[in-house]
């Protein structure tokens, strides 16, 4: 167990570079089967619904919460011990996928299931840009 | 019947309680060698008898092709069926069904289902259980956000069921009691001290909605659950379970905009019950899968006990004792017998048997006949459960 605060493999999975060299640039991206259509995140190397190949597409950056948790024990991820409590959420995008991340810029309690959200970017290494949401 | 020609003759369990040198503690094949020893003995069966061998994946590290391994330090000789399972939480099932299988096609006439796991090593800080994963979308899309295990996760599934349907604290926390009460009947639990609606309402918040007595705790143990031939364990002097229907579901639901109240017990429970040919009407005792109340509580509405999204009036209004309408979890479950890692499932397995056995001393469900056992492996990306499994069980007859 590190205490030092997890990153993404980013070398180990080739096709989901896109997705984080785009939140470097403070872009969200997400994958789009060029068969079916079908949006689809997390980054996987074909589509899910029908196997076929996948491009990126720009994201809105809009959603809406679907489900949340307030963090107030760090129990399995020390290194996040300074932050509690704080708020990880599915939010669904405008697009269609379901994305985990961080609900920041307001209050724990204040969150609820359907809040209307948008992206923002939180760099949290030299190469690693995190897409959190924040109230709109 | 789905497996005529096949028996449950030899059910084993070391017990939870950490051992005085710790040592001994964290070895895996201990726990094997204990567990393979007490599963032989409830059958009368010697060690030479044995001819296939199952493996769960633990969450320990083992090397490659564990189960050949396995079979050797344990001094098996000459098996002719050796196999792993690696459904998570569904994996006892799993391994059930694999033995289940070289036995009905002839392969073999014994096969001696193994599960241990030692996520707890008490010389270590309490915190971090496995070493996190090298690969996979926890890793990379869920830890750099801020999760914290399965209870973060089980979290926001509880979120929404209480949003839909106004599913409340006080309404699970009776499941958490009840089987509290049924750990202190249970020599092998972890605890022994009752708790009551207060405490749990009362305890340490862990992840909103979730609670300290919302949380499994975490022990280190082995399991073995031993199949014959019909014909074997008529010369066994047993009483014989059967497996009288089955299902399992991998990836249950809509994968885009998945509800997440609904778990794969639905697709699993069905198959489960039409190959039995019963209902939940003729069950006489529940064993399901609980590393959380809430997870417990959409079991029990997928399996046909309540409606979708009533699994909090129902488990508020119905007695679940042993001794009561519904008996739920009899040995404690892993909420309070403890959960032993990835052999977790063995709880539920084991003690289902157990009782069709009748063999479950101050906690035995009189007359059980009938008993459901779940298990579930994992939770998926932005879903539920991720592997689920049910089995119908019999109480068979002597020959
Ligand atoms: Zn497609």
């Amino acid at each position: 167990m590190t205490d030092s605060r997890p990153l993404p493999s980013l070398a180990e999975a080739s096709y989901a570079r896109e997705f984080w060299d785009a939140a470097n640039e403070g872009r969200l991206v997400v994958q789009r089967c060029e068969a079916c259509t079908t949006t689809q995140y997390f980054p996987r190397p074909r589509c899910g619904a029908c196997g076929g190949s996948v491009d990126w597409v720009e994201a809105s950056g809009l959603g809406t919460v679907y489900s949340h948790a307030v963090i107030r024990r760090p129990v399995s991820n020390p290194a996040f011990r300074d932050e509690v409590p704080y708020v990880t959420a599915y939010v669904e995008l405008e697009e269609g996928p379901r994305l985990f991340t961080r609900i920041v810029e307001c209050e724990p309690e204040t969150v609820e299931r359907g809040l209307p959200v948008s992206v923002t970017f939180e760099r949290v290494s030299e190469s690693v840009v995190l897409p959190t949401f924040e109230p709109r | 019947m789905t497996f005529e020609d096949v028996a449950i003759v030899g059910i084993g369990e070391t017990a939870k309680r950490r051992p005085d040198d710790p040592a001994e503690l964290r070895s895996l094949e201990r726990l094997y060698a204990d567990a393979t020893a007490s599963t032989l003995d409830s059958a009368g069966l010697q060690h030479a008898a044995i001819d296939g061998v199952g493996v769960i994946r633990s969450g320990v590290q083992t090397p490659a092709n564990f189960v050949g391994h396995l079979v050797e330090t344990l001094g098996f000789e000459n098996v002719r069926w050796a196999t792993t399972a690696d459904t998570g939480g569904s994996n006892a099932v799993s391994l059930l069904l694999q033995g289940a299988l070289a036995i009905d096609a002839g392969i073999v006439e014994t096969f001696l289902c193994l599960g241990a796991d030692a996520p707890v090593d008490p010389t270590a800080p309490p915190a971090g259980l496995f070493e996190r994963d090298p690969r996979g979308y926890v890793r990379n899309y869920m830890d750099p956000f801020g999760t914290q295990g399965p209870n973060s996760r089980l979290a926001h599934v509880q979120t929404v069921h209480a949003s839909e349907y106004g599913t409340t604290r006080e309404q699970l926390g009776h499941i958490a009691v009840v089987q509290r009460r049924h750990a202190a009947l249970n020599p092998r639990a972890w605890f022994d001290d009752p708790i009551d609606l207060a405490a749990y309402l009362d305890a340490t918040p862990i992840a909103d909605p979730i609670g300290l007595f919302d949380c499994v705790i975490p022990v280190n143990g082995g399991f073995g659950v031993l199949l014959a031939s019909a014909e074997r364990a008529s010369e066994l002097d047993v009483d014989p379970v059967e497996i009288a229907g089955f299902g399992e579901c991998s990836n249950y639901g809509d994968s885009r905009s998945p509800d997440v109240t609904t778990t794969g017990v639905t697709v699993a429970g069905r198959a489960a019950y039409d190959r039995a040919g019963v209902g939940p009407d003729a069950i006489d005792c529940w064993q399901v899968y609980d590393d959380y109340p809430i997870v417990v509580a959409m079991q029990l509405e997928d399996l046909g006990l309540c409606d979708k999204g009533d699994g909090g009036p129902y488990v508020a209004g119905t007695d679940l004792g042993f001794d009561g309408d519904v008996p739920l979890n009899t040995s404690g479950g892993q909420l309070s017998a403890g959960q032993p890692g990835m052999a977790a499932g063995f709880v539920q397995l084991v003690e289902g048997i157990r009782q069709l056995r009748r063999d479950a001393d101050d906690r035995q469900v009189r007359g059980a006949t009938r008993g459901v056992v779940t298990g579930a492996g994992g939770v998926a990306y932005g879903k539920n459960l991720r592997h689920c499994s049910v089995l119908v069980l019999e109480r068979g007859d002597r020959s």
